[in-house]
């Protein structure tokens, strides 16, 4: 069986809810193979597709929240296996990440939490509701390269602002990234920079590379 | 105020279909409302694609919008002077308020209006695409703690659906009360505006 069939069987486990099936089918195939194959050629292609198809309102909600589910749980048993591990393990950095002042909408952020610790960051999630002081506070405190806000709508990822002007006021900016993302900055592009980020990424399995790309960006 | 107000248009949600009709019972709105479907909420591209067609065959009126911030431009609507919005991040706030949506947010309640828990299978079944109880509960679970269900007051509680919806999303259900104060007071508000 080629990759290209697995990720469609995978693909209808995960649509018809069946997550155990889907972690068992992906360990099974990782041992006749390995897992840094199954992984980078079956789970995370499928995940980037599906991830674009959610964005444009072509897949449910579920669809999200189950592929993150066997993501996450296959990450950890994954995890185990050496050379996985050596592919993926070292310490990137370390990121804060949290919702933004006022919302309440987490599944975006928890993806991007799982995606990441996966592929090697240090993630700090504060959670919902998070005030701008409080994440550059915790930043400092933990020694972040990367801040990452997660906003739904428009009213409240301009309470990212905050969090720019709190990292210019200490003079951090250029030294702490700020990574924005959520349904608000794919459907409104300009706002990444009008709110002070220093980039996004559409969708949540893309994060990590982006947090690369923004630790690699020369501060002007 | 029937002259003042005969150019004015009200499109609204229709998760506020039930008490913005009671107030036009009243006589408190005397203007002509159209509603769009509130399951859209889960589509908001669509929804956009809808409110730009209403708001170009309502152009040469002044026009109210009912909505929260539910899709990415909403807020540029309000550049045109003849449109204004209703104050509230989303249908939630515009019932209850902002302090009362903020606390009860942050007492980890998902919040539930009385349309959407006669249209539950619809909203989690059909638009969410969570087809079992054992699908939903882990998701519901992490997010919340309890479910709060509006009473505006206008709609009669149907206990054993909610006690239906409380079993399928594996979280206990509260009954707070709220009354169509805040929603009339937004509505009024623009309406004297822009008359």
């Amino acid at each position: 069986m080629d990759n290209t069939e697995k990720q469609k069987i995978l693909a209808e486990f995960i649509s018809e809810g069946e997550k155990e099936q889907a972690i068992a089918s992906l360990t099974t195939w990782s041992i006749e193979t390995s897992f840094k194959e199954v992984i980078f050629e079956v789970l995370e292609p499928l995940l980037i597709t599906w991830g674009k198809l959610w964005m444009q309102g072509k897949l449910s909600l579920a669809h999200g929240y189950i592929s993150g589910k066997v993501a996450e749980e296959f990450y950890v048993i994954a995890s185990g296996n050496e050379e996985f591990n050596i592919a993926t393990k070292e310490n990137k950095g370390t990121i804060v990440l949290g919702n933004i002042e006022d919302d309440f909408h987490p599944l975006g952020r928890r993806l991007v939490k799982i995606f990441s610790q996966a592929m090697g960051w240090n993630m700090i999630d504060l959670g919902n509701d998070i005030p701008a002081e409080v994440f550059v506070e915790k930043a400092i405190e933990n020694k972040a390269d990367i801040i990452a806000i997660s906003a739904m709508m428009f009213t409240t990822a301009k309470n990212i602002i905050k969090v720019r002007k709190e990292l210019d006021t200490l003079k951090l900016s250029g030294q702490i990234k700020l990574a924005v993302g959520g349904a608000v900055f794919k459907l409104r592009p300009e706002l990444v920079t009008e709110i002070g980020g220093d980039g996004t990424a559409d969708t949540a399995i893309e994060a990590p590379q982006l947090f690369e790309r923004l630790l690699k960006t020369e501060d002007l | 105020m029937k002259e003042k107000q005969s150019n004015i248009i009200i499109i609204a949600c229709s998760i506020f279909k039930t008490e913005i009709e009671h107030l036009k019972s009243e006589g408190k709105v005397d203007v002509p409302v159209v509603y769009l479907n509130s399951m859209l909420h889960m589509y908001p591209q669509r929804l956009k694609e809808l409110l730009d067609n209403k708001l170009k065959k309502y152009q040469n009126n002044k026009v109210i919008l009912v909505f929260g911030d539910c899709h990415a431009r909403m807020v540029d609507y309000e550049k045109n002077t003849n449109i204004t919005r209703t104050h509230g991040i989303n249908c939630c706030e515009i019932f209850l308020g902002t302090e009362k949506y903020k606390k009860t947010r942050k007492d980890g309640a998902f919040i539930l209006l009385p349309e959407w828990a006669h249209r539950w299978k619809e909203v989690f079944i059909d638009y969410m695409g969570f087809k079992t109880s054992e699908q939903i509960k882990p998701f519901m679970n992490e997010m919340h703690k309890k479910i709060a269900y509006v009473d505006t007051g206008h709609v009669k509680i149907n206990y054993q659906l909610l006690e239906e919806i409380s079993t399928f999303l594996g979280l206990p259900i509260e009954i707070i009360n709220s009354s169509i104060y805040e929603l009339e007071k937004s509505i009024i508000k623009l309406l004297n505006k822009k008359s």
